[in-house]
């Protein structure tokens, strides 16, 4: 590969710009008619592009309409088609760039091209929070590292002034040159792809030191403003059912360790709803509890705390666009985030406030303490009093599910019995299927579930129990959350996807408050791992906690982290000093004896005999090595001292009108004096000069000597 | 480096001694051995004392002398661009806590950092070396050989531009002013370890020793914001030989013409020049046996003088007056001249100078470059009184020698020296 080709250059380039296109397009953001524009400008400026045909560059006026029209598509766009100021910008940017792919005529173009692309790049940041970026990301780096590199060496190449220029290569010929040096563009990419790989190194840890701000001053939301569907306050039955078929993650939980085992079964709950008229299912009352931050702990503290409390914490990394409900295990005490204030409804919901419409994350801590069947046993009647009447409310009365209902639990006699009963019933007569034909709208779905389809997904099933129950006067409300996830083994983390939406059912129970039952039947996996998913989870999810939601709150932990390691080994380190200390002590004691003796060992023990050693060795090393290093410099010192000898008398030489030429050799200009005596007496002198500078002799005083009586005739001399 | 590595090496030494020593001191103490403690204090104390008296200095010397690299930088106005855009991209960061800006952000200053590094290491251990690649003339288009190395052992060197400027060591302008001469070139890629033999054309006004003045290296590798340059220690020389005249030129200058009429005798030489009797106790060798046995006498050949052909010329740059442009012009002129006729017959010249003596064959031309005009003090100290000239004008023909000089025509006279013939050169047209 011959740099000298061209094409490599434009592979390159255009390489460069199909990244921002990846990076952009994969976001899902771009609409269609922008996804063919781009593609299609990439592809057709690709073939259109033949090398550098020197073009006049656009004059001022030129490039004066060319902004005014690229400003005024920017409007348009934004006022009639994308309405959204980050849309419209990439879509000016996009046209830009292919504009300027499509006219390249100077050298600057290209450092043009790079910033359009850029600037694509820093767009998709707004949108995209995927790992495809950094992927992305890698690949604009390292092509547009090789084609800053190449471009530079083409523009210094080409800024070579030709008329001071005597070395041969002008920019005409730099196709000649690179032929002729033969230059391969193989150490261009392997020093790009170095720089790149140094780049990243230097990049870590100024990415996880960088000081963390938020000022928030100007904050766009891109149009993620959908939800997914289910968890709003007005639910419709079937809403969960929509999402039950989409593997697309909805967030990441990291809690203890073994709750796999201890809580097979756990769920994150998300919103409970308590009215039902019929279809739908809803909040009946709208007030809410506004939760600050306490000022101590920069907590929300949710719920109260019970005597017997388990406590879990559990860490959830939410993905955009899910819901503003928080997904907490039942039930939430406190809750650790970002957020400017909480809002808890009635029915123990935990909202934000403010919507956020980016990844975000919180930690929770929650009691999951569930009391035992023998202690709900205990529990003969329901107090209703406490309860809001809308959870005993039966929209549709049907004697025939009211029959049913007596039928099953006709022998058992506390509530919680009967609650168990009809949670097994439904488990065990009805099949689970996301296959169902649509319920007529005059009909009840619940009377349609129980009697005639007999079949449907988790919401028919907690809807049907929530109802049956309170035919008993049991209160009871539908929660829809998520199930558990995927356990990844690789990173600990559990993965939830879409299509562990779930819902079940609370029960109201006096003084333990509402306790969850779930009348679904098992249901087969869905999402089948493999090695492979779990590998790409654990390498995304360290995309997502490290990078995306890393924070001032993580860089404060990373600190303390190396503040606690550094004061490790210097405990580490002192342990090991005193370590030594002790081992000489007891050697010495070993040799000496007892350390109790009045006199001193040290002066008078015959034992002590490798001490004295060491103490006439050191000054031996100590003389050597002012010796080693002085020597080294002897020969500079020699050369400095006779150089200024023999200065001093050519200096007195000169006084006398006796020059010595530059470039004559001392010999030459000795030769050159008239006066006998005084010209043997100056052989001499620079007989010892040479000897002592470059002989190395020390003839220092001799020549001083021998100089001193030069002058002293010279004084004698009138005339030279 | 190994300077630098030496002190540091006994520092290290002397260190983990006094190290040694503090413990024995810790542990007296400890054992309440006060006397024995304070005793191996001082001694770690002492010895701390010369590493930094003795040692320390010696290192930080030569530390600050070898990294006394007069580096050269500047940001290119692409790079101000950079620069704004990377703080645009902070700013962003910090107003909108994106974690994907602070991460780009990241690795636009690290590039910054890589780019110092790599220009850094791409200038590094450069050496520059020039050199003629061929006979350069004055005035005449010539080549010169520039060896550009990359000593380094790893790492191969990229983009480099070199900015020389040559001047020239022997003649000045008569107005003082010195004759220079820039060149550049351009080095993409210097392999690790590798030299590049650049020739270039390059037409010098003047003859003369041309020596680098500056030798800088500059480099906007890798990324072209920031330029980086580095002066270099100026290696080699170009000798341009004086400017040679066109055939018309030289005819104008017939100095030579009728010095060669005047030396046409006889002598021994290869050309016949007349045949003549035979003279007893001549060479029998040169006996013209053809004519002789024509004639029936001895008839012997005689041969032209091939030594009167042969001219020894000296040019006595020595000047006891200052020299005007037009003296100057026309010491250049006779320069030329001279190294035309030299080229065209080189047999037939000579030279000798009073101050090197003769000048060895082969090396005229270097000679005729090298020359310069010298100001005498006064006539006593003219190189004409030296005892070495004086021995070596014996070996020469003094009457068959020509002698161009800005001195009277008595001068050498005086001196009892009867050159053959004395130009003037003021009177060289």
């Amino acid at each position: 590969m011959n740099l000298s080709n061209k094409k490599h250059f434009k592979i390159i380039l255009f390489s460069m710009v199909a990244s921002s296109y990846f990076t952009i397009g994969l976001s899902g953001k771009l609409d269609l008619p922008f996804n063919i524009i781009f593609l299609l400008g990439i592809v057709v400026s690709f073939f259109l592009n033949k090398g550098q045909k020197k073009k006049e560059p656009f004059k001022f006026y030129e490039m004066v309409i060319i902004f005014i029209l690229f400003f005024a598509f920017f409007i348009a766009d934004y006022l009639f088609y994308s309405g959204e100021i980050i849309l419209s910008t990439a879509h000016v940017a996009i046209l830009a760039l292919i504009f300027k792919l499509l006219t390249i005529r100077s050298g600057r173009d290209y450092f043009y091209i790079f910033l359009l692309t850029l600037s694509i790049i820093l767009i998709s940041t707004t949108i995209t929070f995927d790992i495809y970026f950094l992927i992305c990301l890698l690949w604009f780096l390292i092509s547009a590292t090789i084609l800053t590199m190449l471009f530079e060496i083409r523009e210094s190449s080409a800024k070579i002034n030709p008329e001071t220029k005597t070395l041969e290569y002008t920019l005409n010929e730099w196709d000649t040159f690179l032929k002729r040096e033969n230059l391969k563009v193989s150490p261009i990419i392997k020093m790009g792809i170095i720089s790149l790989i140094s780049m990243a190194t230097i990049t870590i840890p100024l990415f996880f030191t960088m000081p963390r701000f938020s000022l928030s001053a100007f904050n766009i939301n891109f149009g993620m403003k959908n939800y997914i569907s289910g968890f709003s306050n007005e639910t419709e039955i079937g809403d969960v059912g929509k999402i039950l078929q989409n593997s697309k993650v909805v967030m990441r939980v990291v809690a203890n360790e073994d709750l796999g085992k201890l809580l097979p079964d756990i769920k994150w709950r998300g919103i409970a709803l308590d009215k039902f008229d019929g279809r739908r299912w809803s909040i009946s009352s709208k007030a809410y509890k506004l939760i600050e931050k306490s000022p101590r702990d920069k907590m929300f503290y949710i719920l109260k705390r019970n005597s017997r409390e388990i406590l879990l914490k559990s860490t959830f990394y939410v993905e955009p666009g899910i819901s503003e409900v928080l997904f907490t295990p039942w039930r939430p005490i406190a809750i650790a985030g970002k957020f400017r204030n909480l809002i808890l409804t009635r029915t123990s919901t935990v909202k934000m406030s403010t919507p956020i419409f980016k990844k975000f994350k919180y930690k929770v801590y929650s009691d999951i303490f569930r009391p035992n069947l023998s202690e709900l046993k205990k529990i003969k009647k329901i107090d209703i009093a406490k309860v809001s009447p809308s959870t005993l409310e039966i929209p549709d009365y049907n004697e025939k599910i009211k029959n049913l209902v007596l039928k099953i639990t006709k022998d058992k006699k506390t509530p919680v019995e009967k609650v168990l009963t009809i949670e097994r019933y439904l488990k065990k007569n009805y099949k689970y299927s996301l296959n169902l034909k649509p319920v007529p709208k005059d009909e009840d779905p619940i009377f349609n579930f129980l009697f005639i389809s007999k079949k449907g997904h988790c919401e028919y099933f907690a809807s049907a129990m929530a109802i049956m129950v309170r035919y008993l006067k049991i209160p009871s409300r539908l929660v829809n959350g998520f199930r558990r996830g995927d356990y990844n083994k690789l990173d600990g983390t559990f993965v939830v996807r879409e299509l562990h939406a779930h819902s079940w059912v609370e029960i109201y129970f006096n003084q333990y408050g509402w306790i969850s039952f779930d009348p679904t039947p098992a249901t087969s996996e869905m999402f089948k791992e493999s090695f492979i998913s779990n590998l790409i989870e654990a390498i995304t999810f360290i995309w997502v906690k490290n990078v995306i939601n890393y924070d001032f709150s993580d860089q404060v932990r990373l600190f303390w982290k190396i503040h606690n390691t550094t004061i490790d080994y210097k405990r580490k380190f002192k342990k090991l000093r005193e370590n030594i200390m002790d081992r000489l002590a007891n050697y010495l004691q070993s040799k000496i004896g007892t350390f109790d003796r009045k006199i001193n060992p040290i002066f008078y023990g015959k034992k002590l005999f490798f001490m004295a050693i060491i103490l006439i060795l050191t000054p031996i090393l100590l003389i050597l090595a002012i010796k080693n290093v002085r020597i080294k410099n002897k020969s500079k010192k020699y050369q400095n001292i006779y150089s200024k000898i023999m200065n001093n008398l050519l200096i007195e030489l000169k006084k006398r009108g006796v020059e010595k030429k530059e470039g004559e050799t001392l010999l030459e200009f000795v030769n050159r004096i008239k006066h006998k005596d005084l010209k043997d007496e100056l052989f001499n002198i620079v007989k010892l000069y040479y000897e002592g500078r470059f002989g190395q002799r020390d003839n220092e005083e001799k020549l001083k000597q021998r100089i001193k009586s030069a002058i002293k005739k010279l004084k004698e001399i009138n005339t030279l | 480096m190994k300077k630098i590595k030496r002190p540091f090496l006994w520092s290290i030494v002397l260190l983990l001694i006094t190290i040694f020593f503090m413990f024995t001191a810790g542990l007296m103490f400890k054992m309440t051995e006060i006397k024995a403690g304070i005793f191996f204090t001082i001694i770690s104390l002492f010895i701390l004392l010369i590493v930094i008296v003795f040692l320390l200095p010696q290192m930080i010397k030569n530390v600050i002398k070898t990294s006394k690299t007069n580096i050269y930088f500047k940001i290119k106005p692409l790079g101000y661009l950079f620069i704004s855009l990377i703080i645009l991209i902070a700013l962003a960061g910090i107003n909108t806590g994106n974690n994907l800006l602070y991460l780009i952000f990241s690795f636009l200053l690290s590039s910054i950092i890589v780019s110092g590094i790599i220009s850094r290491s791409s200038l590094y251990k450069i050496s520059v070396n020039i050199e003629n690649a061929s006979d350069i003339y004055a005035r005449k288009n010539g080549e010169i050989l520039c060896n550009v190395k990359n000593k380094k052992k790893k790492i191969p060197s990229f983009s480099i531009v070199l900015e020389m400027k040559l001047s020239n060591q022997t003649i000045l302008l008569p107005d003082g002013s010195k004759i220079s001469k820039e060149i550049t070139g351009y080095y993409p890629y210097i392999e690790k370890n590798k030299k590049i033999k650049d020739t270039g054309k390059i037409n010098f006004p003047f003859r003369g020793i041309y020596k680098p003045e500056s030798t800088f290296i500059h480099t906007s590798f890798p990324f072209g914001f920031f330029k980086k340059g580095k002066h270099l220690p100026s290696l080699g020389e170009v000798i341009v030989f004086p400017e040679l005249l066109s055939n018309e030129e030289m005819k104008s200058f017939d100095v030579f013409k009728d010095f060669e009429e005047e030396t046409n005798k006889k002598g021994i030489g290869t050309d016949l020049y007349s045949l003549r009797k035979y003279i007893p106790g001549e060479d029998t060798r040169h006996i013209h046996w053809k004519s002789s046995a024509k004639t029936g006498t001895l008839i012997v050949k005689d041969f032209s003088e091939v030594k009167s052909r042969e001219k020894i010329l000296i040019v006595d740059n020595f000047t006891d007056k200052n020299v005007e442009g037009y003296l100057w012009e026309k010491f250049e002129r006779l320069i030329s001249i001279l190294a035309t006729s030299f080229l065209k017959t080189r047999e037939n010249f000579s030279f000798f100078s009073f101050q090197y003596g003769k000048v060895e064959k082969g090396y005229e031309l270097t000679y005729l470059s090298k020359i310069k005009i010298e100001r005498l003090r006064s006539s006593d100290i003219h190189p004409i009184n030296s005892e070495s000239s004086r021995n070596l004008m014996r070996e020469i023909d003094i009457a068959k020698t020509i002698v161009f000089t800005f001195l009277n025509e008595n001068f050498y006279k005086s001196h009892n020296i009867n050159f053959g013939k004395v130009i003037e050169i003021k009177n060289i047209k």
